[in-house]
């Protein structure tokens, strides 16, 4: 253990905020919390290793305690490393390792797309699912789009701005919702800003929530190296998926020591970098109305990632449109989480916050940066959830963006 | 006034006199034990945890470092539960005279204890917190070992064979009648009541008040009273116990104690035998020393200081300090003087009890005409916890509470993992640090000798964790409210231990302790209205 990990050990007063913030303690007993399971067990497990608690696997990584601890303790971290170490001890069910591998599973959907999502809904396929590898015939498969954003994104012509834009899209944009990717190149195409894509690693996040940190760690520096080419070449990286640039900014360094400094400055969310482009006086501000009132749900990745609310400044530039805050706080999805049998229950339990919130507001739209959290609000509200990219390019005025 | 009759009185309830207590209901002797507090409450819960190989002695003290590598080992094969191996470690660093090492060499191997020098390189990637600049290094079979377990685990032994304790009963006379004991008389420390012992043999094992309690039978005995301070860090720094290679001095011992590593100790000689309050200056050069060992020692979190009183004895006249020797004396008063049925152990130290214990009794059996031989080195002091059970606790408990709770419970496992299979809201941790359930410490209240939350937190280490008792100690009460010794005033339970935890963290309270302090001090004193820290 390193002196860094031991003196965030040392830092935690046991003042039990980030339990009183955990979506999971919150719902059910039979996750432990994140102080026991963090700075509390990791006292022990200086000792014996082993000593793991099981329910270290109800964490949803949602990183909740890392933002509320007042002491700076990474208590998610300590809990990740802490399930890397049980997983390599005791191994992962074959379910956590298919469900880890959202990019081979994305892979083997191409050959037949439409054929994977009529399966997905067939009631007794699921059902044999749940019982042969506990996977929740209850919940909401993701759909496969019928071309990859890699094969649909065709550069467009745009004049020179000097600025070299690289889009890292991240597994779900790439084979489930390509439009998020269009949009993207649509709404920095209205900015004459011609953008950059390239086939990269999954992030690794679905494999460090499932402590198969070996795997991940191999991908972090494959990524890593990559990115730091684009960077070198003078490039700005964007991300539209929260949990990807989380991982790739943060996870990196505090799990495998990598060095992520270079991402810091370069590596930015999407409405973060329009941000920036708003301050300089050169975003395109030109939008066409839109009378709509849709309601927003921050994803906790975003939270995590300390950037705020990035899409807020720039939505409020589109004349007619009303976004009202969800603030229901964890939609209890958490990636793979939900789609585990045993852990269905709780996801959904933790989301009716959310729920409940579409409700009381009465909003027919969603918006959300995170595409499993959009998946959840669908699945928990029946309302149409879009990225709010998808809301920018709608504006920006080419092509139905929000038609599902 | 009620009066109890037993062979022996044995007085002081430390590791001497637990040990004792084992041997002679081993051997049949009917016997009670008499302590003023609660079990282990004086210098046997107030050392480094250490179970000694004997190498720390070896060169100066070749007798007692024998005796140590022989007790270790027979506590190894007794005690299981309460020794953890962790194997030791001498290092020597630039500014330690070279020529010790060799000395030391040929003493440790004249003593029988084995010291395999260890790969510098190696060890300090083991252990990166070790000074890079170590020389030498040596293994030596050191051992940390959990002093209130084993003292509860010799009186669970001896109850088993008959004998009985009373804790919290102060000795406030001893009688006696042509030239013999004839009993003692006692005063009950928690609501004054007297009681008397009549008895043939009273065994004087009252470690620094040793004194004291001869004075009350006219003799002097000569018990030099050595304070020493250590220190305890938030988590294991090391896995291995640290010993400085160089003459035993102030600061020179890291050991891996459970969850936490202590550091110590410090060596003044005091008058008062209860005298443990731990200084800051101590602590301070404590650190300072520590340093030339682990560099960053300055940057970990200290949880807690305490003291403890070594009563080391020296025939004759003696000042004190490191250069009395840790060897033990039996002294038979009635050879000595004139005092028939009354011996005093003096001296010694926490590795070696078993044997002054085996030695005192070896006297009071040939005096009360026992044959029976000492059977304490080949008897376990209780049966292993099963792995089926562990499988079992593991279950409802966790790998870590499971573990702990086992080693901690001993005998007594199979009947709280089995309350909380009957009732799972019985394995709510109510000790998060230490990993302490509702169960475990419904079995501690239950015991008949758990009066005080201080009893509790000896008996399952509830409150001694990091936050020291700040989450626990109200946690506890709540859950025992129901036991009639805890039925009383909940403000003067919870200030008598919040006190005492307080005492021991307030010459440590810098950095993350002196948070952990004042968020301590805002959830007793504003939420609950109590007082100031005192």
């Amino acid at each position: 253990m390193s002196s860094d990990h031991r003196l965030a050990l040392d830092n935690c007063i046991k003042c039990s905020i980030c339990v009183s913030h955990c979506p999971v303690a919150r719902v059910t007993d039979k996750f432990a919390g994140p102080k026991q399971n963090g700075p509390d067990l990791e006292r022990f497990r200086l000792e014996e290793p082993a000593a793991v608690h099981p329910s270290i696997g109800y964490c949803t990584n949602c990183k909740g305690c890392d933002v509320v601890c007042p002491s700076g303790v990474a208590v998610s971290a300590m809990n990740c490393r802490a399930r890397g170490e049980y997983v390599s001890m005791h191994g992962a069910p074959l379910r956590d390792k298919i469900l880890a591998r959202v990019d081979r599973m994305g892979k083997a959907a191409r050959l037949a797309p439409s054929l994977v999502n009529r399966l997905a809904g067939l009631r007794p396929l699921r059902l044999l699912a749940e019982k042969m590898l506990g996977i929740s015939a209850a919940m909401t498969m993701p759909r496969y789009a019928q071309k990859t954003f890699l094969e649909l994104y065709k550069p467009q012509n745009v004049g020179d701005t000097g600025r070299k834009v690289l889009y890292y899209p991240g597994c779900y944009v790439n084979y489930n919702a390509p439009e998020v990717g269009l949009a993207l190149a649509e709404v920095l195409a209205h900015n004459n800003i011609r953008v950059e894509v390239e086939q990269f690693d999954c992030c690794g996040l679905p494999l460090i929530a499932n402590g198969l940190l070996d795997t991940a760690r191999d991908q972090a520096k494959k990524n890593l190296a990559k990115l730091q080419g684009y960077i070198n070449r003078g490039y700005d990286i964007v991300t539209t998926c929260p949990s990807c640039h989380l991982t790739l900014r943060q996870e990196y360094r505090e799990l495998f020591q990598l060095n992520t400094d270079p991402l810091h400055e370069k590596m930015l969310d999407v409405f973060e970098y329009l941000s920036v482009l708003l301050q300089q006086g050169k975003l395109v501000t030109r939008f066409e109305e839109l009378p709509l009132q849709v309601g927003y749900h921050q994803p906790c990745h975003l939270k995590a990632a300390g950037c705020g609310v990035p899409s807020r400044e720039i939505l409020q530039l589109i004349p007619g449109l009303r976004v009202a805050d969800l603030d229901a706080g964890c939609c209890g999805l958490a990636g793979t989480y939900g789609f585990k049998k045993e852990k269905y229950a709780i996801s959904q339990a933790i989301g009716s916050n959310v729920f409940n919130a579409v409700k009381e507001l009465g909003v027919r739209q969603v918006i959300s940066e995170c595409g499993m959290c959009q998946l959840q609000i669908h699945h928990l509200t029946g309302v149409a959830v879009y990225h709010p990219l998808q809301v920018l390019a709608q504006a920006c005025g080419h092509g139905k963006w929000l038609a599902k | 006034m009620e009066t109890d009759k037993a062979q022996v009185v044995v007085i002081g309830g430390g590791a001497t006199g637990t040990g004792i207590l084992r041997d002679l209901a081993l051997r049949g002797i009917p016997a009670i034990l008499v302590e003023q507090g609660d079990l282990a409450h004086g210098t046997s819960s107030r050392f480094h945890g250490l179970l000694h190989s004997g190498a720390r002695y070896a060169v100066k003290d070749k007798e007692a470092a024998r005796e140590c590598i022989e007790e270790n080992m027979i506590l190894r094969r007794i005690a299981p539960n309460c020794v953890e191996l962790t194997g030791g470690l001498f290092v020597q660093l630039p500014e330690d005279d070279p020529q010790y090492a060799d000395q030391w060499i040929t003493a440790c191997t004249e003593a029988g204890i084995s010291c395999a020098e260890a790969d510098v390189q190696e060890l300090i990637k083991k252990n990166p917190v070790l000074s890079p600049n170590v020389t030498r290094a040596f293994k030596v079979p050191d051992c940390a070992v959990d002093g209130f377990r084993i003292l509860w685990g010799n009186v669970n032994s001896a109850r088993r064979y008959g004998a009985r304790v009373l804790t919290y009963h102060r000795v406030s006379a001893i009688h006696q009648s042509n030239g013999r004991v004839t009993g003692v008389e006692l005063i009950n420390q928690l609501n004054g009541q007297k009681r008397s012992i009549e008895c043939e043999m009273v065994i004087n094992a009252a470690g620094p008040w040793g004194g004291e309690v001869a004075a009350m039978a006219g003799l002097e005995v000569n018990v030099i009273k050595d304070k020493g301070t250590l220190v305890a860090y938030n988590h294991r720094l090391m896995n291995m116990v640290v010993n400085r290679l160089r003459p035993p001095g102030d600061g020179d011992i890291f050991v891996p104690h459970g969850t936490i590593t202590i550091l110590g100790t410090t060596s003044t000689t005091v008058d008062d035998p209860g005298c443990t309050k731990p200084g800051h200056d101590e602590v301070l050069a404590l650190i300072k020393i520590g340093q030339e060992m682990v560099p960053e020692l300055e940057s970990y979190r200290l949880i807690r200081a305490f003291a403890g009183v070594r009563p080391l004895y020296q025939a004759g006249n003696a000042t004190g300090g490191r250069s009395v020797t840790r060897n033990f004396a039996l002294l038979d008063h009635q050879q000595r003087d004139g005092l028939a049925g009354m011996v005093s152990i003096v001296g010694g130290k926490f590795t070696t009890f078993r044997l002054m214990a085996e030695k005192t009794v070896d006297l009071v059996a040939s005096k009360l005409g026992v044959n029976a031989p000492c059977r304490t080195a080949r008897e376990p002091l209780m049966t292993p916890v099963s792995e089926e059970l562990l499988e079992r606790g593991k279950k409802v408990f966790g790998v870590p509470g499971a573990r702990k709770a086992a080693e901690r419970l001993g005998d007594s496992f199979a009947q709280v993992v089995e309350q909380v299979e009957k009732n799972p809201d019985k394995g709510r941790i109510l000790c998060e640090c230490e990993v302490v359930s509702l169960a475990e410490i419904e079995h501690a209240a239950h015991s008949g000798d758990s009066f005080t939350l201080g009893d509790i937190r000896r008996k399952t280490r509830m409150g001694m964790g990091t936050c020291q008792g700040t989450f626990c100690s109200y946690r506890t009460l709540g859950a025992l409210s129901g036991y009639p010794q805890f039925a009383g005033n909940h403000w003067e339970y919870l200030t008598k231990f919040l006190q005492k935890r307080w005492k021991g963290m307030r010459p440590v309270l810098w950095g993350q302790q002196l948070r952990e302090a004042q968020l301590s001090t805002g959830i007793y004193c504003t939420l609950f209205a109590m007082e100031r820290m005192r």
